[in-house]
């Protein structure tokens, strides 16, 4: 299954692109692809990485499906 | 009426938008980029925007503020990119019948907007280049 992952402030910055797509198998959850990302790219602060799953913020592991969007913040500061 | 955009908005061509002759209350909040922070000078900020999850989230929260506070017509804009001292960064405007439900409706709305939008700045300082939270 393919899931679009989107990088966003000090992350965006860290791996270099906007968003990328990876394949997994099927059955991964939110908590594995996390691990591969961090991997991938070495984050550090991972305390402050927040995640959102189709433009909800995810607390809990979940399984993935294909298509899923991914995205990976820090905590807000708008306003 | 929500809207996440670079370019700058005009507080009174936005509340002409909405005129509502029931509401005689409009409280307007406008929030424009500030210094010193925390006693450094400030060069300017960039801010970072999800967009589509930050409209979506918004949408939200005006609402339930809409359900909370009687609230009849409102505005939320937020603006990300290059922005520097002085520049405007948020615009909510809420009309309500009544003053106490506007004032509390706005704050209401620029609480959570501060919690659970997703936005976040980069402030560049005259000393340093920091995300905000000290990263």
């Amino acid at each position: 299954m393919k899931v679009i992952v989107k990088y966003f402030a000090i992350y965006k910055e860290t791996t270099g692109v906007p968003e990328e797509a990876f394949e997994l198998d099927r059955g991964k959850s939110i908590n594995e692809l996390l691990n591969i990302i961090i991997k991938k790219y070495n984050f550090k602060d991972q305390d402050s990485i927040v995640v959102s799953l189709n433009h909800d913020y995810i607390k809990k592991d979940v399984k993935l499906k294909d298509g899923d969007e991914v995205a990976i913040m820090m905590p807000t500061s708008g306003g | 009426m929500i809207k996440i955009q670079k370019d700058d908005f005009s507080v009174d061509v936005e509340l002409k938008k909405i005129k509502n002759d029931e509401c005689g209350a409009s409280v307007i909040f406008v929030g424009t980029v500030k210094s010193p922070m925390n006693g450094k000078k400030v060069v300017k900020l960039e801010l970072d925007a999800y967009v589509e999850m930050a409209e979506k989230r918004l949408r939200e929260i005006e609402d339930d503020a809409k359900e909370k506070f009687s609230i009849k017509e409102s505005t939320i804009i937020h603006r990300y990119g290059e922005l520097f001292v002085g520049d405007n960064i948020v615009l909510i405007i809420v009309k309500s019948i009544d003053r106490t439900k506007s004032f509390e409706g706005a704050k209401y709305i620029l609480e959570r907007l501060k919690e659970e939008v997703p936005i976040f700045k980069k402030e560049y300082l005259e000393d340093n280049v920091l995300w905000h939270g000290g990263i």
